[in-house]
């Protein structure tokens, strides 16, 4: 991959997509790949959305999978629900394998 | 070993002057203030103590220093200083003990040692309660290792035949105290196994136990001699962390030799009710003699110097008990020099806490004796004492020269000949020679010797082709081993029975019974892993129903699969065979097998104990098929295994590559139907089509695929070979067999790699997960306390709101990590800065029953963790929760 790959974690409004998205960084750092992890809230998403290239959602919030998607699709941009067992163990690797996967697809 | 323990012993070496942090940070190399952190750690652990100054010293901790004087062995402050001394270090070390390895040759006194130190720890453990010692030599059980496992962790009821009740096993009787195993190298490499997952993990199973996870925290001690040190896994060795090498009689000094010789004369006095003396002469005897038994052999020739001694004190032939020179048994008597008839006394201490009476008391039996029979029978006396000595003698010799009765009736070259072939045979055959054949060939053959000797003629008997030319070959090698090496010429008809001999009983009865149609075959790397199995499975279950090959790891995989292939021809009429393998190209061994020799074959990887024994179990019902074998045999993987561990390591995504010589014809159209016939759960497979030149076969970009991806399968019309991945020929996908053949490996790979997605996690999984993810990221708070909170008051608030599990785990999580963070900036007076982070919302009004329904939570936040939250962030909450 050569472009800088920008993934969004998007929780209510940032406090453990904070957590995650620091843990996808520094999983992403250990292999030396150029990753920017973000982490926002499902409101502010509507307005900063084109600046990502992968978004993750994080369980809590699943019921807004619909809204958010709405809005990634206009930009293009893969959404899917953070992995349950990734995200229950705060596993930034499998997190970050799972924003290349969507990528790929 | 560790740091701490690295910092207690130069503490230890500095003495009573102490030394500072700073100090102690130069010598080890290691930074000033984590030098401190670790002795602060000690200081806690009451192992060192502060001495108040500027800088602060720290000593050791002065009771524990006079341990080795308080141990009362004989040699403390002479040659077994250093090892107690490290050996007591081992145990007080805090936090837990580290697992100790008393190595030494026979009789040098490693279990004596053991004992010694056991006590010392408990006497030293601040738990007031039981502290159990259990001690243990594996070489009680050496004839029967799978017993010797089962007696160390226990039997699980119905484990095998005659298992009628659960056994518990030392671990859990030593639970919470110490294990002192002796001999430790007995154990098959199966136990190691299990020993050391015990000692990393805590956690082991009783035999035949699959499911159960069972706790146990031991102080372990293992004791062995160096030469078979070998015989230890490296991955067990590593794990003691502390080696002691007990030192032999001979490096032992002179004065620890006398007081030794005082010490066990003491003990034999103590125990008669008259006075003892000994010779000068033979006290200088046992002073000087060689003794390869150690002090073990010493303590014994003293007792036989003694009971002999005592005998003629019994016979009235002496007025005292005297032990002269001729009761000496060692073998280099002293020859007595002329006058030097003195004696010594030997006092008793009658306050010894020596209680160890190994021996039944010999003078006792003899006091009995003579007063049981008036007229003073001198032969029967006697024979007490020859007894006596011959139980003793016995102790002291090595295992490996006893003899039992088989072993008396056929003569030694015979039967080693016997044993070495059937040795290599079974190295080298598809089938096994069981170990009791030995002895009835060689029952026989000695008899064909005898009547050879004695000049007996016997009938001829008549010529007896065996049906199966493998026994026959085998036969042949016998009796050639016999001929070359023993001179023993064996006449055609001889050589035919043998191979009736070496046939497996249940074969020769012509009995393929409805339980060998079934057959399974254990295949894994290492000279004995599989066979170690296989015996244990054999033997739990009473029957031979496991076939092991073993793949050393000379050996490559075409002659594991050839000798697989020997294994499987070697039976008749078998129905299907269950592969049990562990990894890399045997996975997909059976695929390719199963076409040759047009067997149904099953493969199960990663292969367990717990695996091997189901899967033995079920070949054993009769109405059984292979797939129902296979499944029971899986999901004893599956229970088995730890959750953290099938999760453990990054998958590399699977991959099938679908071969043609134009990389566009047929290999997109087998990739497009594929596709298609993916189930879901192997959505994460890709499927890439690759051309391969028709000129050079070139297979380089397979090669390079196969180390990005986990290449399962290549399919396609061009027949390529690459080590490790199965080819599957397109015209044979067209058929039925050719999908369930690839739908196979996909489920095999499935297994390990498709947890990633899909995979929902369970609401009795939540709480063991939200602890080690909470612990990923919180500072203040304890995980586990937040989560039994959470877990206490979360459900009738998920009832209410009907939440999947999904939004249950992100709440759990949230709600977490919230308190973290509140605590966080509480602490750091940035409330304000907090709050204006948060998108609050004050339109959100929490309805009555709400308020309800999260107030239990809230108020049990608040007596935890003193935060009263406000309500813009209950708001918050309630909002999210809807």
């Amino acid at each position: 991959m050569a472009d800088q790959m920008k993934v969004i974690i998007l929780c209510s409004w940032g406090a453990t997509s904070s957590q995650l998205a620091k843990k996808v960084q520094e999983a992403a750092e250990k292999r030396g790949m150029d990753v920017e992890a973000y982490a926002g809230g499902t409101g502010e998403f509507k307005d900063k959305a084109s600046q990502y290239d992968v978004a993750l959602l994080e369980p809590q919030v699943r019921h807004l999978k619909k809204e958010v998607t709405k809005v990634a699709d206009e930009h293009g941009i893969p959404v899917e629900l953070v992995d349950q067992r990734a995200f229950a163990m705060m596993d930034g690797e499998k997190v970050l394998d799972q924003a290349l996967d969507l990528l790929k697809k | 070993m560790s740091r701490m323990m690295n910092i207690y012993q130069q503490l230890q070496k500095i003495g009573s002057r102490g030394a500072t942090a700073g100090e102690i940070g130069d010598t080890l190399q290691i930074d000033r203030s984590t030098a401190s952190r670790y002795l602060n750690d000690l200081v806690k652990a009451n192992r060192v103590e502060k001495i108040p100054g500027k800088p602060v010293k720290y000593v050791i901790k002065m009771p524990k220093r006079k341990g080795a004087a308080n141990l009362n062995v004989i040699g403390a402050e002479e040659s077994l200083q250093p090892l107690l001394e490290t050996g007591m270090a081992a145990f007080l070390y805090p936090s837990r003990p580290l697992p100790i390895l008393l190595t030494g040759e026979t009789g040098t006194g490693k279990s004596y040692l053991a004992e010694k130190l056991s006590n010392m720890a408990i006497e030293n453990s601040d738990t007031s309660g039981d502290v159990p010692f259990i001690a243990f030599n594996c070489a009680d059980y050496a004839q029967n290792p799978e017993l010797l496992v089962g007696q160390i962790f226990g039997i699980k009821q119905g484990a095998f035949t005659g298992a009628t009740e659960d056994q518990t096993g030392l671990v859990e009787q030593a639970n919470g105290g110490i294990l002192f195993l002796d001999e430790i190298h007995r154990l098959p490499p199966s136990g190691q196994e299990m020993l050391f997952y015990l000692m990393d993990k805590g956690i082991y199973h009783r035999l035949g136990e699959a499911t159960q996870e069972r706790r146990a925290n031991i102080a372990l001690i293992g004791a062995t001699t160096k030469e078979s040190e070998t015989y230890i896994l490296s991955t067990l060795l590593r794990r003691f962390s502390v080696k002691l090498d007990v030192p032999p009689l001979r490096d032992r000094t002179d004065a620890e030799r006398k007081a030794l010789i005082d010490h066990f004369l003491t003990e034999e006095a103590s125990k008669m009710n008259t006075g003892l003396s000994i010779g000068n002469d033979c006290r200088q005897a046992f002073l000087s003699y060689d003794c390869p038994g150690n002090i073990g052999q010493l303590k014994s020739d003293i007792q036989i110097a003694c009971a002999r001694a005592y005998l003629r004190y019994l016979n009235k032939e002496e007025a005292k008990v005297l032990v002269k020179l001729e009761d000496f048994p060692g073998e280099n008597r002293v020859k007595s020099k002329g006058g030097s008839h003195t004696y010594r006394n030997i006092e008793v201490n009658h306050e010894t806490d020596e209680p160890s009476y190994l021996f039944p008391n010999i003078y006792q039996r003899l006091d009995y004796k003579s007063r049981d029979t008036q007229n003073k029978d001198k032969r029967n006396l006697q024979q007490v004492v020859l007894d006596y000595i011959r139980d003793l003698t016995e102790k002291y010799q090595q295992p490996s020269f006893s003899r039992d009765s088989w072993q008396q009736l056929i003569d030694h070259d015979l039967f080693q000949v016997l044993q070495n072939t059937v040795d290599i045979l079974n190295a080298n055959l598809p089938f096994n020679i069981d170990k009791n054949r030995v002895y009835v060939i060689g029952l026989h053959l000695q008899n064909y010797r005898n009547h050879l000797r004695e000049n007996i003629q016997k009938e001829p008997i008549p010529v007896m082709i065996h049906p199966n030319a493998m026994y026959r070959q085998a036969a042949g090698q016998l009796a050639f081993q016999l001929r070359t090496e023993i001179d023993m010429d064996l006449p055609q008809e001889e050589i035919e029975l043998l191979a009736h001999f070496l046939t497996p009983e249940k074969q020769t009865e012509q009995e393929m019974t409805s339980e060998q149609e079934l057959a399974v075959i254990l295949v894994t790397h290492g000279t004995s892993t599989a066979s170690s199995m296989a015996e244990v499975t054999n033997y739990l279950l009473g029957n031979h129903v496991i076939h092991a090959v073993d793949m050393p790891l000379n050996m490559s995989a075409e002659d594991t699969y050839e000798r697989v292939k020997k294994t499987i021809n070697g039976m008749s009429q078998i129905r299907g065979v269950l592969l049990l393998v562990d990894i890399g190209s045997l996975i997909t061994m059976g695929d390719t097998i199963q076409h040759e020799l047009n067997v149904s074959i099953k493969t199960l990887s990663s292969v367990n104990l717990p695996m091997v024994l189901e899967a033995g179990r079920q070949s054993l019902i009769s109405e059984q098929t292979l797939d129902g074998m296979y499944q029971e045999a899986k999901s004893a993987l599956l229970t088995f295994m730890e959750k953290d561990q099938q999760q453990a390591s990054i998958q590399k995504k699977r991959l099938i590559a679908t071969v043609c010589f134009t990389g566009e014809g047929a290999a997109q159209l087998l990739e497009s139907w594929l596709e298609n016939q993916l189930s879901t759960v192997d959505q994460d497979v890709l499927i890439r089509s690759v051309r391969i030149d028709p000129v050079t076969k070139d297979t380089s970009v397979l090669t390079d695929l196969k180390d990005y991806y986990d290449v399962i399968a290549i399919i396609g019309t061009v027949p390529v070979s690459i080590e490790g991945i199965p080819y599957i020929p397109a015209w044979e996908l067209l058929q039925v067999e050719g999908i369930s053949r690839m739908q196979k490996l996909l489920e095999i790979t499935r297994k390990s790699s498709v947890l990633q997605l899909d995979e929902h996690v369970s609401e009795d999984e939540i709480y063991d997960l939200i602890i080690q993810g909470l612990q990923e990221i919180v500072t203040y708070i304890n995980p586990k306390t937040m989560a039994e909170l959470l877990q206490e008051h979360i459900p009738p608030i998920r009832d209410y709101y009907g939440w999947d599990s999904n939004r249950e785990l992100g709440m759990w999580m949230h709600i977490g990590s919230l308190i973290d963070r509140i605590l966080d900036t509480t602490l750091k007076n940035q409330d304000d800065q907090f709050l204006s982070s948060i998108p609050l919302d004050h339109q959100t009004v929490p309805s009555s029953q709400e308020v309800e329904i999260w107030r239990p939570l809230f108020d049990h936040i608040y007596q935890t963790f003193h935060i009263e939250l406000i309500d813009d962030i209950k708001r918050e909450i309630v909002k999210l929760s809807r």
